[in-house]
């Protein structure tokens, strides 16, 4: 196969000599390829039993993946309507205390997951948000 | 309107194969599959940045130590984001923010 290829540079630099930096696109850099994006919703109590939800891609291998979540904190026992990317920890020197909103990616599926412990033991429910791409991981 | 597109394969793949789940990924760039578009990149000051796509965009956030001649940048995860601002940042902060959102 020739050896062909596709470059785009920002406005003012000459394609043919710009550095990659100023690239705006180069075919050997391929850009992120969104297959799905969506959100899910996980509610547990703070006591340490996790809640899960499954999202299935069926690609047959590991996509990238970005995720972000809403937060309970047990160490502030507050809760942030906001979002965080994820995976997201925090643990205190006794394990006493922790939290962790975290996925698990897999061939066929990424598996979301929400726990607390030592905050205020009632229940919460976080929402995640993802962007699953075809680009592996 | 004709059935027009654009593909752009991987160095080394034939741009001619057909594309689905399995062969996206061996493309650069796919007009059927969005790539993230940026919205803003640059620095924050104040611990919040507000942008109007009233939608939870992508984004990321680093740490620096200027927001004029940074010397280092470090990745952080405790900023948050809503369908108006970025908040929980850093001061001063570098920040990406995606057009593509939820």
């Amino acid at each position: 196969m020739a050896d062909y290829g596709f470059k785009i540079s920002r406005p003012g630099v000459d394609v043919r000599t710009a550095e990659t930096k100023d690239l705006l696109f180069h075919s050997e850099y391929p850009l992120l390829k969104l297959k799905q994006s969506g959100s899910v919703s996980l509610t547990f109590t703070d006591t340490g039993s996790a809640d899960t939800a499954t999202v299935s891609h069926g690609l047959g291998y590991e996509p990238r993946i970005l995720a972000y979540s809403q937060i309970y904190d047990p160490f502030a026992d507050d809760f942030y309507s906001g979002y965080r990317m994820i995976p997201h920890f925090k643990r205190n020197m006794s394990g006493l205390i922790y939290m962790s909103y975290s996925f698990e990616n897999s061939t066929t599926q990424v598996t979301f997951r929400a726990e607390t412990e030592g905050g205020d033991s009632s229940q919460h429910t976080v929402v995640m948000y993802y962007f699953i791409f075809y680009d592996e991981e | 309107m004709g059935d027009y597109g654009i593909k752009i394969s991987k160095p080394g793949q034939e741009v001619d194969s057909p594309v689905s789940d399995a062969t996206a990924k061996d493309f650069a760039m796919l007009d059927a599959s969005e790539s993230p578009k940026v919205y803003y990149k640059g620095f924050a000051t104040g611990g919040s940045y507000t942008h109007s796509l009233g939608s939870l965009p992508l984004f990321f956030a680093f740490e620096v130590d200027s927001a004029t001649a940074p010397t280092y940048f470090e990745y952080v995860n405790d900023a948050y984001a809503t369908t108006t601002e970025l908040t929980d940042l850093p001061d001063p902060a570098y920040i990406i923010i995606f057009y593509d959102s939820v």
